[in-house]
């Protein structure tokens, strides 16, 4: 699937960051962009909303991206959802524990279009 | 065992970028180690495919190709129930050498077109090896470079200059959360995150100052919040510090592009260089924990001494204690993680459970709804004619039941005043460097409890005190010395229950305060009036009053805009009293009388007229009946009364309230004597009913203007009284009387 025909929901609970990150997503083509503030609203966006890629932030209030990613997983129609978690270089040491929770890959911050693309690479086939 | 093994042997990972299909290999990892039959064999591979695969996963490896390999072979040994030795292999030394001689390891028993050739998986794409460079400080301005031009975006900067305003102005609340309860994680939790993600945005935005600093103190506060080290003043502070460095930051942010180089990047420096030798010299504290060491040495595992020598061994490796264990073959995996499981089971059962402070709040609210039912029940006319001798045995039951109940549901709201108290060890430090002199601040009764919500009202009024008692109390040392004292001055702060209240007192042995200056002041600033005759008490009692100050300049320390006056408002807002005394040259005492909870007071019930008042107990001094020649009418002042050797005003209470008294007369009724301003009143009221303790209820918008009121409580019988403020009372009545009297006002 090509990257404009794909609804991507980024999930993240400061406002800028989702801003520069629909930004960059835009410089890769996608079109259909869906925001949510934390994990709690990201899975309201998934009950009605059909979505092919998450890209989400670790550390929200509420619902954090691990716990988010979990529940992603545990659902049936979304357990194999390319999910790309946002972390922070500080946080690498926990990564292992998001890839036991299935994660599809993580990107550091601040990340360049073309680092995105790299990772995207990985866990969405154009 | 055999089911996991199957599938660890079925299971495919596509390549060193398979993260999913890694995770998969790693879950069953774990559920393989709790398996019986699981050998020292098996845990040394699954061990080294576990570090295999952090470095993939965290592309740290040096070596990916060979990694990569490797952890094939050591899957396929697994599978197979290879009794070869798994060997050595140490992938970090040989950076950029060949993979090691492949006779020494396992033969590869998966077919090559199932897992695809290892050499194809790093050529192509991007070797991880490389990417590892992306988190190196080279590379990632190298990125922010490339995004100056896409991101550099005005409305994208000021939006993000608005939002961490935003989140910044919530810091300070939940730091407040903090100091009451320094094991708050989710406070931690809320303090940490505008830093984290002010810290992402400002690395996009390339806003390098910005980064820097919000990363130390994200680093921290994450140390906080993994129990690495505690939460104290030092930290809270580094924390408000940074935020007003911050704050300012994106002002200038706001004002100019360039800006940010202005705001003294030397206080910054010096600022971060405090908080790295903050994070770097501070032990580990926080929950005690049991070491792994100690808990495999009960076990009978190894001994303690041994155990010290592993840890050593694994400081130096940079390893966990169990890993090295494990790896020297002193004790099984399984044995480690019991171990951590007991490790785990200790920390939480340290813990407690926290509540939400609404449902406790609620709780103390119903308690009190329950005890009022209950004395509505027992003093209904047709129960109290019940002369059954069980009946009366169980209302003494059900009495003291509910009694204890409300004496258990306070004190779960109660905190020790103590984190309170600390926070002002940092101030007078900070203060008393300022000003140049001397100051030991001591500390009595830190343990005394104080109900969680007065605790957030009284730091500002102590602060104040603390301030004042720096600034005005304690001499330059040369000055003390020749006035014959230590050179070192002393503060001491000390909390104490009693009764219903809870005394601090704020003692130091200062200068004390000079009646003749404070009265040519208060004159001076038209205060008093020159003829006013006030005793010491009182002359103390004005520099409570606005806008009292008795030094000329405004001092850094002191001079914030707010005096003394305000720390008594706020003191009178929790219904607490508020004293000084002292004496010249030898120092001051300024005490604060507070109720132990907001929740409920201990009140006087009066009757006036057909109603009944509660006068809150604190706000009373003494209550008498006067005899009918020390009552009189003066020219101007209206009616007075004279107790002991005090003239003071006659405020009717029944007149207040606009009801029909039972006595008109002074001698008749009741006199409570109150201390309002500098001076005494006395109110006239018909009888004492009885004294209460009464559960506070608001009164509701509507009447929150009303004068004189300051909300209601349901009485014993089930009827509602009003509680009387006697502040207001006194405001009024003297707002009336000196209304074209020309007698100065004087509060």
């Amino acid at each position: 699937m090509a990257y404009k025909d794909m609804t991507v929901l980024i999930v993240d609970d400061f406002l800028t960051m989702r801003r520069i990150v629909r930004k960059i997503l835009r410089d890769l083509q996608f079109e259909n962009i869906i925001e949510a503030e934390d994990g709690s609203a990201a899975v309201e966006v998934l009950s009605t909303n059909k979505v092919d890629l998450i890209v989400s932030d670790w550390n929200m209030p509420k619902m954090t991206g691990i716990e988010l990613l979990k529940h992603v997983r545990s659902q049936e129609s979304t357990k194999d959802l390319p999910f790309l978690m946002v972390t922070a270089e500080a946080q690498k040491e926990n990564i292992v524990e998001a890839v036991k929770a299935k994660v599809s890959n993580y990107i550091v911050k601040p990340f360049t279009a073309a680092t995105l693309e790299e990772k995207l690479g990985k866990i969405v086939p154009k | 065992m055999e089911t996991i093994l199957a599938r660890l042997g079925s299971g495919v990972i596509e390549g060193p970028d398979d993260l999913m299909g890694i995770g998969d290999c790693l879950n069953l990892l774990d559920d393989l180690e709790k398996k019986d039959g699981f050998s020292q064999k098996m845990a040394r591979r699954v061990n080294e495919l576990r570090l295999i695969f952090k470095r993939l996963i965290l592309e740290e490896s040096p070596d990916p190709a060979g990694d990569w390999d490797r952890s094939r072979n050591l899957i396929s040994g697994l599978v197979n129930g290879n009794d070869d030795d798994p060997g050595e292999y140490t992938a970090q030394v040989q950076i950029d050498a060949q993979p090691p001689p492949g006779e020494d390891r396992p033969e590869i028993i998966w077919p090559e077109d199932d897992m695809g050739s290892p050499g194809e998986n790093t050529d192509s794409g991007v070797a991880p090896a490389d990417s590892a460079e992306v988190f190196t400080e080279q590379q990632s301005s190298e990125a922010q470079d490339s995004l100056d031009n896409e991101l550099q975006d005005p409305e994208l900067i000021k939006e993000f200059i608005e939002e961490s305003k935003e989140h910044l102005a919530s810091i300070e609340l939940n730091m407040l959360a903090l100091e009451t309860d320094p094991n708050d994680s989710e406070a931690i939790n809320a303090v940490f995150r505008p830093f984290h993600s002010i810290k992402g945005v400002a690395g996009f935005l390339n806003f390098t100052e910005i980064h820097h600093l919000s990363h130390e103190v994200e680093n921290l506060l994450d140390m906080a919040r993994s129990n690495k080290i505690a939460v104290d003043d030092a930290i809270i502070d580094i924390v408000l510090t940074a935020t007003d460095i911050l704050k300012v930051m994106l002002s200038e942010l706001e004002g100019d592009d360039t800006a940010e180089k202005k705001m003294g990047s030397a206080i910054v420096e010096q600022f971060l260089e405090r908080v790295k030798n903050f994070s770097s010299n501070t032990p580990a504290v926080g929950i005690p924990v049991r070491k792994v060491g100690t808990i495999l040495a009960e076990h009978g595992v190894i001994d303690e001494g041994a155990a010290d020598e592993f840890a050593e061994i694994s400081r130096n490796k940079g390893q966990k204690l169990g890993e090295t264990l494990i790896e020297e073959g002193v004790a099984s995996t399984r044995e480690v993680s019991k171990a951590l499981r007991e490790q785990r089971h200790s920390v939480e059962s340290a813990a407690s459970v926290r509540v939400d402070t609404r449902k406790l709040d609620n709780l103390v609210d119903m308690v009190g709804e329950l005890v009022i039912a209950q004395s509505m029940v027992l003093q209904n006319p047709d129960v109290l004619d019940i002369k059954d001798q069980k009946f009366q045995k169980d209302s003494v039951q059900l009495n003291r039941i509910t009694a204890e109940l409300q004496r258990i549901s306070m004190s779960m709201r109660m905190v020790p005043i103590k984190a309170t108290f600390q926070k002002m060890i940092r101030l007078v430090r900070d203060l008393s460097k300022k000003e140049g002199k001397d100051v030991n601040l001591e500390m009595k009764g830190e343990d005394t409890e104080i109900d969680r919500n007065m605790v957030e009202e009284i730091y500002e009024p102590l602060v104040h005190m603390i301030r004042n008692s720096v600034d005005h109390g304690i001499e330059l040392p040369r000055d003390r010395t020749s006035a014959g004292k230590e050179p070192t001055g002393t503060i001491l702060i000390s909390a104490e229950q009693k009764g219903g209240n809870i005394v601090i007192d704020i003692k130091d042995d200062g200068k004390g305060l000079d009646v003749d200056k404070i009265r040519a002041k208060a004159i001076e600033r038209g205060i008093i009036s020159a003829t006013d005759q006030l005793d010491d008490k009182s002359i103390f009692e004005l520099i409570f009053h606005a806008g009292f100050s008795t030094r000329d300049k405004v001092t850094e320390v002191s001079g914030r805009g707010v005096g003394m006056d305000v720390v008594k408002k706020c003191v009178e807002r929790l219904r607490g009293k508020m004293e000084v005394t002292s004496v010249l040259g030898k120092g001051s005492h300024f005490q604060l009388k507070l109720p132990l909870t907001m929740a409920i007071i201990d009140g006087m019930v009066i009757q006036v007229g057909t109603e009944r008042f509660i006068v809150p107990t604190i706000a009373l001094k003494e209550s008498l009946r006067p005899k009918r020649d020390s009552y009189f009418t003066l020219q101007g002042k209206g009616e007075m009364v004279k107790v002991r050797d005090l003239l003071m005003p006659l405020v009717r209470l029944h007149t207040f309230f606009g009801e029909e008294p039972k006595y008109h007369n002074p001698w008749e009724g009741l006199l409570l004597v109150v201390n309002e301003g500098k001076k005494g009143y006395c109110l006239l009221a018909d009888e004492i009913v009885g004294r209460q303790e009464v559960v506070i209820k608001s009164l509701g918008g509507m009447f929150r203007q009303l004068r004189g009121i300051s909300g209601g409580a349901i009485l014993g019988d089930g009827k509602v009284a009003l509680i009387v403020d006697v502040k207001g009372i006194i405001s009024t009545y003297e707002d009336s009387t000196n209304d074209g009297s020309g007698r100065r006002r004087l509060d």
